[in-house]
């Protein structure tokens, strides 16, 4: 079984962040970065997967030099080989060029299923998986808390969790997964493994071995356009307001009206 | 009368003969199953080595820590070493005419055989008594303990039988006294009869008369108690190697082979080419410890010592080491002889799961209570933090609470899910330089929890206030600071631990960094005992110790503003893995005005926190919990204060004593914090 599963590298959310001078974007100086926490529970559903029925996991990721790093923890888990795309002109993509982009690189390989994690915990959206399936032709589960594959009767069948319930979800493969966070309980690299990691193939892309033309990808091939990024304001201290119950009442009354302003 | 045996030593000489063939063999055997193990260096001080050898054999220093069994084990100890000593002077003077019994010596030795031999019994009766009526809970009894109890209380009777038989028979020249009569050819007599000089003899001698044994019976019955008791010895002698009396040779072997390295220390191991990593076989052991499984005897002190095994959790240091060597017993035999690649086709279980359960592997808090108690030196915790190592480089199985603490490390290099970013915040308007606004030679070094933990961060703001006032120069690294490693190291993640530790030291190699005080005993261990194995060479100091000096050198005055009743507990990386007992009560009684109290366990038999070995950040989700266990002694003492010196145990007993509603009552601070108190800062 071939499986591919779409990956990226995305900021430590411990870290607290900083926008830059523009404010259009955040400050990466101080960055440590990870892989997208739902991005590895898809890696764990493509091992187990393999485990189960053979093949290969190839992971496939768009992003700087330094996404390298994610595809070798990825590796070091157990997947087989890496495709990093990887070109300067593709610096503020939005999601739907990621997903052309992606598109672009998985069509030239073979597989049953294309895993990817439900969001990426940077930008939030959600949209590249199944944007991806749209590119591909091919159908799409999004936030999939089980999954089970037949390869032998080539369909795949999933669970998503909805407002106050579970909806079981069949599908014909190849197809796109996306995976919730309780589809499994992703695997700690063994060290052998992280060795290995280092030494596995990892096939390198630009925009132009995808045959896309730059000026189509990109802020430049993006249609939406970042306006600008804003902190949420800083928490202030709590208060104690002090002295008997009944003046304390009172005052509470009175910073609400005066200062909070929501009487 | 002896004399008449002589037409048998032919008989002797093929029985000892067999004796020593069967008794070799056994050795032998146990020879090459530790031979099984990898090679380590165990390198020189032969000196220290004969030292160990006399203190903890001859002297019996580690057994004689508890007064009854310490007791009567050296009773039998010393008792079969003199018995043994006599029997070789018999041997050499009658069958190698060799004469050592110069001027009375034999009458001396004679009375030293008479009285040790008793000595010798008393002791034994005192183990039966022990094992069969009082039955400490930490002794399991096999069949061999009985056998070998009794095999030695009849050779002892039966020696006694046959030297009061023969005084029943008027010959009073005992082995002792014949055998130096018969190379000097002097006339002894007079004084070998002297009852004086072997008076247990004498006494079963008027025993055997008076039940009316003496003439030809008592000699047809010395003639079969003669061979009986000997018969009985040779068996006992060949008996050593296959039964828990091979400790009679591994201990002292094993004492002779003591760590000679920091106690603390952890042995590194290569993770860059290596292709197996801990241990899953037995050969994956070093030959050292796989001779500490033939040393130990079951004696179960480190069962009573183990804050696991107390608190009912599966683990018991002494289960753990017999498991292993009844597993080398069992599969040893089978890879004897075989070539490396050939071992692995031979099928048996792995240790870590099998021989020995997760559960135990994990339970470890790494405190050294089983190493310290153990009077034959055995090491304990290098066995488990190999198979831990196992687990998580190779299995990748463990609680699964350390994926989370693994990740931690890796992104945040500190425990928790907490930005790196944030390290140096609790300096926050202390006006604290960092390394790199103002390099210093001094580096306070926080380490994780007094950097991050609200709690603790006021014992690195004491520690830092303290060493202001004292006007000692010195910088911190701030969000240059990473993990020192000690509890990836501990919970078997050597990869992890390596990485932060070279990473720390190319850091504080960028500063020449020369001396380091830190407030974590765990910092301080990794810093002294392991950072030499990657090159970081600094002068480690915990802050009790570095304040203890500053009070000595006059650099602060401390002040009696402590007035509770208060008692230290030991951390046990201060204690027993770096023997700092004294300076944190020196600084502890400067500070108090009513001195200071002790827990019971104290020093180094103080009992573990709960929080070592990565325990910190882990369920204790079986039996009862160490920390309330080591709070609920406080309560016992009526103690309104506990003093700590380190951020686990302090953290440990703010959660005892929350758990035990006594959070108004008994107050727990760190020893820094007093201090900062009495000189008001």
């Amino acid at each position: 079984m071939n499986i591919l599963v779409c990956m990226k590298q995305v900021p430590d959310t411990a870290i607290a962040i900083r926008l830059d001078a523009e404010q259009k974007s955040i400050d990466r100086s101080e960055i440590t970065y990870v892989v997208n926490p739902f991005d590895e529970y898809a890696i764990e559903a493509g091992l187990q997967l393999k485990e189960k029925y053979g093949g290969e996991v190839t992971l496939v990721t768009m992003g700087p030099d330094r996404a390298d790093e994610a595809l070798r923890t990825g590796l070091a888990m157990g997947a087989d080989k890496g495709v990093h795309i990887s070109d300067p002109a593709l610096e503020g993509s939005d999601t739907l060029v990621t997903a052309k982009v992606l598109a672009a690189a998985i069509k030239g390989l073979p597989y049953d299923i294309v895993l990817c994690g439900k969001v990426a915990t940077d930008d939030n959206t959600g949209q590249v998986g199944p944007a991806l399936a749209e590119l591909l032709g091919i159908p799409h589960i999004s936030g999939a808390t089980t999954l089970e594959v037949d390869d032998d009767a080539k369909k795949a069948t999933a669970t998503r969790e909805v407002e106050g319930g579970f909806m079981r979800m069949e599908v014909p493969i190849p197809a796109v997964i996306t995976a919730e966070k309780d589809l499994n309980a992703p695997r700690y690299p063994s060290l052998p493994g992280i060795m290995k990691a280092k030494t596995k193939p990892v096939d390198k892309k630009d925009v132009a071995s995808l045959g896309m033309d730059p000026s189509s990808v990109g802020l430049a091939g993006s249609k939406i356009q970042p306006m600008g990024m804003s902190l949420p304001p800083v928490r202030e201290a709590g208060r104690i307001i002090e002295g008997e119950a009944e003046e304390a009442a009172k005052e509470l009354a009175r910073l609400l009206r005066a200062e909070v302003k929501i009487l | 009368m002896e004399t008449v045996m002589k037409d048998f030593y032919w008989v002797l000489w093929i029985a000892s003969t067999i004796t020593v063939a069967f008794f070799l063999y056994g050795v032998y055997r146990k020879w090459k199953l530790v031979k099984l193990g990898r090679k380590e260096e165990r390198p020189g001080m032969c000196g220290t080595r004969i030292k160990a050898l006399l203190s903890f054999g001859l002297i019996q220093r580690g057994t004689l820590r508890e007064a009854f069994p310490g007791i009567f084990h050296s009773f039998i100890f010393w008792g079969f070493i003199v018995l043994a000593v006599g029997t070789s002077v018999v041997f050499m003077q009658e069958d190698l005419f060799v004469h050592l019994l110069f001027d009375e010596l034999f009458l001396y030795g004679a009375l030293a055989l008479d009285v040790m031999g008793m000595v010798a019994i008393f002791g034994i009766l005192m183990a039966l008594f022990r094992r069969y009526v009082t039955k400490p809970k930490r002794l399991d009894n096999r069949r061999e303990d009985a056998i070998v109890l009794v095999a030695l209380l009849l050779i002892l009777l039966t020696g006694y039988f046959v030297q009061g038989l023969r005084i029943a028979t008027d010959d009073n020249m005992g082995p002792l006294c014949r055998t130096t009569a018969e190379l000097t050819g002097e006339d002894i007599l007079e004084r070998c009869q002297d009852p004086l000089y072997s008076p247990v003899g004498h006494a079963f001698g008027g025993f055997f008369l008076a039940v009316g044994i003496s003439g030809g019976l008592a000699y047809n019955i010395w003639f079969g108690m003669w061979w009986f008791h000997l018969a009985l010895a040779f068996a006992t002698v060949a008996y050593i190697p296959y039964s828990k009396l091979l400790h009679m040779i591994a201990s002292p072997w094993n004492i002779f082979w003591k760590n000679t390295r920091p106690y603390g220390e952890i042995p590194s191991i290569d993770v860059e080419t290596a292709e197996t990593f801990g241990v899953s076989k037995i050969e994956e052991f070093t030959q050292k410890q796989l001779l500490d499984l033939y040393a130990c005897t079951r004696c179960g002190r480190c069962q009573d010592a183990c804050p696991a095994s107390t608190t009912d959790k599966p683990l018991s240091p002494k289960k753990l080491l017999q498991d292993l060597r009844d597993h080398l017993d069992e599969v040893g035999p089978k890879l004897v002889g075989l070539k490396e690649d050939k071992r692995d086709e031979v099928e048996r279980p792995p240790i870590p799961g099998e021989v020995v359960k997760d559960d135990e592997i994990w339970a470890c808090t790494t405190c050294m209570a089983c190493q310290e108690a153990c009077p034959v030196l055995e090491e304990v915790l290098d066995k488990i933090v190999d198979m831990r190592r196992n687990l998580v480089l190779m299995e990748s199985r463990f609680p699964q609470e350390l994926m989370q603490f693994f990740q931690n490390m890796e992104r945040n290099f500190n425990p928790w899910p907490i930005g790196w970013d944030t390290r140096a915040d609790w300096a926050e308007g202390l006006d604290i330089k960092t390394m790199a606004d103002s390099r210093a030679d001094t580096l306070l070094w926080i380490g994780c929890v007094a950097s991050f933990d609200d709690r603790n961060k006021r014992v690195s703001t004491a520690v830092a206030k303290i060493l202001k006032k004292a006007g000692v120069r010195f910088s911190i690294l701030g969000t240059e600071e990473k993990c020192c490693g000690e509890t990836l190291r501990r919970v078997g993640n050597e990869y992890q631990a390596q990485m932060l530790m070279k990473e720390n030291v190319e850091i504080l190699k960028k500063y020449g960094v020369k001396r380091i005080i830190t407030p974590c005993p765990h910092c301080f261990n990794t810093f002294k005992n392991e950072y030499p194995q990657f090159g970081g060479e600094y002068e480690v100091w915990h802050h009790t110790e570095f304040i203890d000096k500053l009070v000595r050198d006059g650099k602060i005055k401390l002040k009696r503003t402590l007035d509770k009743r208060s008692a230290y507990h030991d951390s046990c990386y201060l204690g027993r893995h770096n023997d700092i007992y004294d300076q944190p009560r020196s600084i502890l009684k400067g500070v108090s005005k009513r001195g200071l109290s002790e827990f019971e366990r104290t020093k180094n038999k103080s009992f573990c926190c709960g929080a070592g070995g990565g325990r910190m950040w882990l369920e204790e989700n079986i039996g009862k919990r160490i920390n309330e266990e080591r709070t609920q002694e406080a309560l016992d003492l009526k103690l309104s204060l506990v003093a700590t010196a380190c951020p686990y145990c302090l953290t440990m007993f703010e959660d005892g004593l929350k758990a035990k509603d006594a959070v108004e009552s008994v107050k727990v601070k760190d020893v820094a914090e007093l201090v900062s108190e009495s000189l008001g800062l």
